[in-house]
């Protein structure tokens, strides 16, 4: 999926490219590569990890999510945990069939989140209309 | 666990694991504990860092746990030595802690000598010994105004001892702290102060092992790890987990230097 935006660099990041002769292109676009549950929860020990951690760590401590939505997520949040160490337990090595498990989840998931805003987005213009007329 | 036997303390896992884990020897956090027992505050009289949250895990487990199982009639009425000034000393030590326009620490100290007086005026103790094994090189000495509570609550220091330390967990603390759950723990608070250094009861120099400096390593990544992890059983069994794994890792590489 392509998407346009616009990004302030900071000096220390701006300085870093210029002295390694990094495009800031490629090393955001390596960090979102790398953010992903499904590979984070089945590869604990990837050195390829870091990324999803700095998405974790800020939806556990800065990004407010309201107890509604929590219990909205949670039932996706547990199938995703369970699936994967259901799979890991078994065979160690299973990383692949977990991460693709862990997928199916994430789409189920995200699907639920899109249709429960588009239901709050209609029965918006319901009341609206309703209002109206 | 040795319910027949006062004298024997048990000091279960989590408490080891928390201790250990945070560089404390389990003897020294209840000798610590034990120290910040005071009468004063089991009769208000304000907020003390450390000595009110000691105080509270005491009164809690009196008030909470000990005085519902507790039948009056089967317990013999303190054997006070001079009843009369033993009330005295009481209510003396009760006014104290309702005087207005001095610090709860001032009025503390200047509790201590009617503690002094009530301690004499009780005389013989039948709870509290004076001192007690906790293994074969750490000896726990038992403050006046231990002896004092463990008296007037008819608790053996067994009791509070074990209380207090059943209450600590590392794995419940993270696991409520990061959903945000907020709860009561007086035992938790106090272990909390000391991990903040109140005490000073780290050795002043830690030579980290490596089991010790992957503790610290994993241990930053598993807070975030557990985000997805929504309920408090399924987060505080995965700490669980956790802590014990790497307290093992901690405890092997002892043995084997």
């Amino acid at each position: 999926m392509k998407y346009t935006f616009e990004l302030e660099l900071s000096e220390d990041f701006h300085m870093l490219c210029d002295i390694f002769r990094i495009k800031p292109e490629t090393i955001i676009q390596k960090i979102i590569s790398r953010i992903s549950f499904p590979f984070y929860y089945s590869n604990l020990n990837d050195k390829e990890r870091w990324a999803t951690l700095l998405l974790l760590d800020y939806l556990g401590t800065d990004h407010e999510i309201t107890d509604e939505e929590f219990d909205f997520h949670r039932p996706y949040m547990d199938q995703l945990g369970d699936s994967v160490m259901g799979i890991l337990r078994k065979d160690r090595d299973a990383t692949k069939k977990a991460e693709a498990a862990a997928r199916k989840v994430m789409k189920q998931w995200h699907k639920a989140v899109l249709a429960e805003r588009a239901k709050y987005i209609i029965d918006d213009l319901d009341t609206s209309i309703n209002k109206q007329e | 666990m040795n319910a027949e036997r006062p004298d024997i303390i048990d000091i279960p896992e989590e408490f080891r694991i928390a201790s250990t884990l945070n560089s404390f020897e389990p003897g020294k956090v209840l000798q610590f504990f034990i120290n910040h027992v005071s009468f004063f505050c089991t009769l208000g009289g304000g907020y003390i860092r450390g000595y009110s949250q000691a105080t509270m895990v005491t009164s809690e487990y009196s008030v909470k746990i000990h005085a519902p199982e507790l039948k009056l009639n089967q317990y013999p009425a303190i054997a006070f030595d001079n009843k009369e000034l033993a009330t005295k000393c009481i209510i003396q030590i009760g006014r104290m802690a309702l005087e207005k326009g001095k610090t709860a620490e001032k009025k503390r100290k200047k509790s201590l000598p009617v503690v002094n007086s009530l301690y004499k005026a009780i005389g013989s103790y039948s709870y509290c010994p004076e001192k007690i094994y906790l293994d074969e090189e750490t000896v726990l000495d038992f403050t006046k105004d231990f002896r004092i509570v463990c008296e007037l609550h008819h608790c053996y220091p067994k009791a509070y001892l074990e209380y207090f330390m059943n209450k600590i967990s590392m794995a419940e603390d993270q696991a409520y702290r990061g959903l945000k759950i907020p709860r009561e723990n007086p035992a938790a608070e106090f272990f909390h102060l000391l991990n903040l250094g109140f005490g000073n009861l780290r050795p002043p120099v830690i030579k980290s092992t490596e089991a010790q400096i992957d503790f610290i390593d994993a241990v930053q990544e598993f807070h975030a790890r557990v985000f997805i992890i929504r309920s408090p059983d399924k987060r505080i069994a995965a700490y669980r987990d956790f802590y014990k794994t790497h307290y093992l890792n901690i405890i092997k590489e002892k043995h084997q230097s």
